[in-house]
């Protein structure tokens, strides 16, 4: 809640006098703090970045400099024909929520307007073909887009017509795409916007105003919204807000499992506390989750089935659309989502927030819990619902990082070459003379260090210059020609592979299911692929059957009752950062020694001061006390590993509270160290690895322990790069993004016959210096591992004990990992081998040849 | 050389079989110009071939064949472009030998696009029938010799990793050739689980025979 100033707007110098009585009537209270910092800077024309929580006005502070240089511009004459204020979002539904919001200020401007009353209007990728044309016929004053189709609209025939004009740039939500390779591409298109400008008569760049919640370093942040030697100002209101968030148990009879993430079995304590309030925001982990919860909550309380609803992004916009409505409305009990109603505007109906799961981080949790309406004295509350035992504790962590306000510092990707790849066809399309290009990437904060060669080998790559299997030169395929100095695109065609394939997630492929002509949303191709007509679904919170299915669209029609199917998204999964991962470590050391204390009571103790309720706190003394018995309490200090073996195979835990990026190099060069050219199959979290390995290579104590030997870790892990798998799986989404394989080519049905494992291994040899398998390997190691962590982490780890326990059975804090899904095969032997194997394998009732 | 049905083997590495009386190789699903056809329709990859070529040259020398029929599919797709044709081309004359191709579904324009190089519907020969195995099978018993469905076992190892290898699978009906292409990872099969229609031409699917 923001706290009120006494600064009225009409105090503002440089704020056209029309604007400023109207909003001084509307806003008694005067500017919030926020705006107080902001606006004086803003409307003088300067850059700025806005740090600060939800619920400051932040809105305002972006849009309103544009606004009145617009209304002035009008009165004397000067109003331009294209849009003047670009804004830009990471959500759809954020970008819909702010237009919508946007009126009200936009109506402030005089009614008698030269040119008419200001409009605004989005393009995004749910904007119908009619509406783009609207748009580019009559341009609106304020244009709202996301990241994705501003790098369209660069290239776009109407590009000059609509962003010709554009003063100003608001980048909302700006943390949530710094991180990814979303903010690179976004920082890229702010600079191709630049080209566009100054082809229109700019002889200045764009404003930029940031808007985004306290994260760290700002001047990071700052850097990356203007770009290379353009100032900004800084406008940071401190979390001083208090931030109280609840630990809520399973009801009495009810209990958590041992493992899982799946949200069912907090069900009942999501109802009992849904029961509790007017109306509940639900956060989930996944889009799955947040079908099943829905579903659940549906079955639980029937009475407000029809108010309570799932949003998430594979649903379609209507649907989307009507559930955000109605929840702005306050007709809704509860709305269960997944990342996608994470950012956005006040929801002030919205009296509750509750959070599924473990959210992967301190600023993750802030933001979800600061959407719920705003109290007097500022508290923004939450609760956290665990759904297992184990997640209970990454809970109480949570929670003590949450209370420390501990924020994890902003990674931003190095200059992605895949996105380089991608936005180089953009300013081809554009014909920008090369040496603009170079300068223009440079300018952009993730880029500003590229050296000159690789940029160079990417405009060779596009241009079909990769060297041939047979060794002969000929003329490939390209996307781009590079004539007297100046991009260009090879074909007409490039246009349409292009723009059909712009953004940077890379998805399944998916299939869009509709009842009779209304697009319901989409599910992924797996998920049908087993299904038959007749069999049911839940989509939307909704039970639906399967009528048909053809091609890259399924028929579905309502039903009821019956055993469903939920379907899984694959989505990226977030670790918990080593902060956090040290925080529980901490809180797992203080049960051991309550439980050496005083037994189970002291364990109790350490973890109801931890914040969990009472019953809750119990049954996670216990499950810390089976662990205990059965093998050791793990923490940073005391890692141990775990030995499970069967006939063939061995399963290695190793509990290590490093975090998953550190855990991971541990991973894959302890990987290498035992199973060398044998396979080995791995599952990381932020508490450790599993290793599962041919059992003989799993039996020397001696191998394990040096399998952590900070010695040569670098090496080892360059090694285990070169000839393992984690690469090749990876290879995929890069070659999507940077242009190698066109996103058409990914039709239903058609996967099967592409293997591209055999695609990364054949350019790997004939092209080892391509840009793509530069990408790939430097996003894998500065992305998702951390080398640096990890080499000091081994030391540690090495100097001190590394007992190995030999198991029957995977140990209670093993079950997570053991039994997880998601498996990785980090190395894997050649088949050949596995072949010779084939006398013991199970072969499904084969008669087998022999060789 | 591993022995499928009496007097037909599948040979070491080529994904492709022999039948031994008239010493004919037989190669299912080539795609030649996979690569060049990608390329084609906007990938930008180098026209890799994976080292097929070298392969099936190697082969038909080894095993002494006097004659080589592609079993459909021979090609990825119609209407090559030069460097596909090329590519083609080379790859047969780097044979050497007499080829035929049975027709499959991706070349359906070979007769008009490589006019010099005989190509039939179907062939009888050493008593097995050789169709490409896209359409119904034709009345009789067979024994047929179709490839189209790619197909493979899954081997898992003892550290639970699961490996994908194309294996030629055989009923009493029928044989069905693993796909040459090394694009292919292929549609893993068991006894109990395989398309209806691949049935009709082998009959229930007893022995599998892994091409390493």
């Amino acid at each position: 809640m923001a706290t009120a100033s006494t600064s009225p707007f009409s105090r503002l110098a440089g704020l056209a006098p029309a604007l400023a009585g109207r909003l001084d009537a509307r806003f008694r209270r005067g500017m919030t703090e926020a705006q107080a910092r902001a606006l004086p800077a803003a409307l003088a024309g300067e850059n700025v970045l806005v740090l600060a929580p939800t619920g400051s006005g932040k809105t305002l502070c972006g849009f309103l400099a544009g606004i009145s240089r617009l209304v002035e511009a009008a009165e004397e004459g000067r109003r331009p024909l294209g849009s003047s204020v670009l804004y830009l979002s990471p959500l759809r539904a954020l970008t819909h929520d702010v237009a919508r919001n946007l009126e009200p200020l936009l109506a402030m401007a005089p009614a008698d307007l030269p040119g008419g009353p200001l409009r605004a209007a989005t393009w995004t990728g749910d904007t119908t073909a009619a509406a783009r044309k609207r748009i580019q016929v009559a341009p609106p004053d304020v244009l709202l887009t996301t990241p994705e189709s501003l790098a369209l609209l660069c290239a776009h025939p109407a590009a000059d017509r609509l962003l010709g004009a554009i003063d100003l740039v608001v980048v909302d939500e700006l943390h949530a795409m710094a991180e990814s390779k979303r903010g690179s591409q976004l920082a890229l298109a702010l600079e191709r916007l630049e080209l566009v400008r100054r082809d229109g008569g700019a002889t200045r760049p764009a404003q930029r105003i940031g808007l985004s919640a306290t994260a760290h370093p700002p001047e990071a942040m700052a850097r990356f919204l203007v770009g290379e030697g353009r100032d900004c100002t800084i406008a940071r209101v401190d979390l001083r807000r208090t931030h109280r968030l609840r630990i809520v148990g399973p009801p009495q009879g009810r209990r958590l499992p041992p493992a899982g993430h799946g949200p069912a079995r907090a069900a009942h304590a999501v109802a009992r506390e849904v029961e509790r309030a007017r109306c509940t925001l639900v956060f989930t982990g996944t889009r799955s989750a947040a079908e099943r919860l829905g579903l659940a909550l549906s079955v639980l309380l029937p009475e407000e089935a029809d108010r309570i609803g799932v949003h998430h992004s594979s649903l379609g916009r209507e649907e989307r659309a009507l559930i955000e409505d109605r929840l702005a409305a306050g007709a809704m009990r509860a709305v269960v989502a997944s990342s996608s109603l994470e950012l956005g505007l006040d929801l002030d109906a919205v009296d509750q927030v509750l959070l599924v799961g473990a959210p992967k981080g301190v600023a993750r949790t802030l933001q979800r819990i600061g959407r719920a309406g705003h109290r007097p004295g500022g508290v923004a509350e939450g609760a956290l619902v665990p759904v297992s035992l184990p997640d209970a504790l990454e809970c109480a962590a949570i929670r003590k990082g949450a209370a420390e306000a501990r924020l994890e510092p902003v990674h931003a990707p190095r200059a992605p070459l895949d996105v380089l790849a991608q936005e180089l066809v953009g300013m081809a399309l554009r014909r920008v003379p090369v040496e603009e290009a170079w300068a223009a990437v440079r300018r952009a904060a993730p880029w500003r260090d590229l050296p000159r060669e690789r940029f160079d080998a990417v405009i060779r790559f596009l241009a079909g210059g990769a060297p041939l299997s047979t060794g002969a030169e000929a003329p490939g395929a390209a996307r781009i020609v590079v004539r007297d100095g100046i991009l260009a695109p090879a074909s007409p065609r490039v246009w349409r592979l292009w723009a059909q394939a712009i953004g940077t997630i890379f998805e399944e492929a998916r299939i869009q299911v509709f009842s009779g002509r209304k697009w319901l949303g989409e599910v992924e191709e797996s998920f049908l692929a087993d299904m038959k007509p007749g069999d049911r679904f839940v989509l939307g919170g909704k039970v639906l059957q399967l009528v048909s299915m053809s091609g890259g669209e399924a028929l579905a029609s309502p039903a009821s009752g019956g055993t469903v199917k939920l379907p899984r998204w694959h989505g990226s999964r977030f670790p918990l950062t080593p902060g956090l991962a040290a925080v529980l470590s901490d809180l797992v050391a203080a049960v051991d020694r309550g439980l050496a204390a005083s037994g189970r009571a002291g364990a109790t103790a350490a973890l109801r001061e931890a914040g969990m309720p009472p019953r809750l706190a119990d049954a996670v003394a216990r499950f810390c006390m089976l662990q205990r018995r059965a093998s050791a309490l793990p923490s940073r200090d005391r890692p141990h590993v775990e030995r499970l073996v069967s006939r063939r195979t061995a399963q290695l835990v190793f509990h290590l509270h490093e975090g998953r990026a550190i855990n991971a190099v541990l991973a894959q060069v302890a990987a290498r160290r035992l199973a060398g050219d044998g396979s080995a199959v791995g599952n990381v979290d932020d508490l450790g690895f599993l290793l599962q390995l041919e059992r003989s290579v799993a039996e020397d104590d001696e191998a394990l322990r040096r399998a952590l030997d900070p010695r040569g870790l670098e090496e080892e892990i360059d090694r285990a790069l070169e000839d393992g798998e984690s690469l090749a799986r990876r290879f995929r989404a890069v070659a999507e993004v940077g242009q190698l394989l066109p996103r058409v080519m990914r039709r239903p049905g058609r996967s099967q016959l592409w293997s591209g494992r055999a695609l990364f291994r054949a350019l790997r040899e004939h092209a080892p210096d391509h840009p793509l398998l530069f990408e790939v390997r430097r996003a894998y190691l500065e992305d998702e591992l951390d080398l640096p962590g990890a080499i000091e982490a081994a030391a540690r780890l090495h100097a001190g004990a590394l007992p190995v326990i030999d198991l029957p059975r995977p140990s209670p804090f093993a079950i997570p990992i053991v039994f997880s899904i998601s498996r990785e095969v980090l190395r894997a032997q050649d088949p050949s081998r596995a072949l010779a194997e084939l006398a013991e394998a199970a072969l499904a009732g084969w008669e087998v040849a022999d060789a | 050389m591993r022995e499928i049905r009496p007097g037909l083997w599948l040979l070491p590495g080529a994904c492709a079989a022999l039948l031994e009386r008239s010493r004919a190789l037989l190669v299912a699903d080539a795609h030649l110009g996979f690569a060049h056809t990608l390329r084609r329709r906007g990938a930008l990859l180098p026209p890799l071939d994976l080292g097929l070529p070298a392969r099936l040259a190697e082969a038909a020398r080894r095993a002494e064949a006097r004659r080589v029929i592609f079993l459909g599919d021979v090609v990825e797709a119609p209407r090559p472009s030069a460097e596909e044709r090329a590519h083609v081309e080379e790859v047969f004359a780097r044979i050497g030998l007499p080829i035929t191709v049975v027709l499959g579904n991706h070349d359906r324009g070979f007769l008009r696009d490589f006019p010099g190089v005989q190509a039939v519907p179907s062939l009888e020969l050493d008593g097995w029938s050789l169709h490409h195995g896209d359409r119904a099978p034709p009345p009789g018993d067979g024994p047929f010799v179709i490839g189209h469905f790619h197909p493979a076992i899954r081997v898992t190892d003892g550290a639970g990793v699961s490996h994908r290898i194309p294996a030629a699978v055989a009923g009493d009906r029928g044989v069905c050739l693993p796909a040459a292409s090394p694009f292919s990872g292929g549609l893993v099969l068991t006894p109990g689980r395989a398309p209806k229609e691949l049935l009709a031409w082998t009959g229930r699917l007893r022995r599998a025979v892994p091409a390493a």
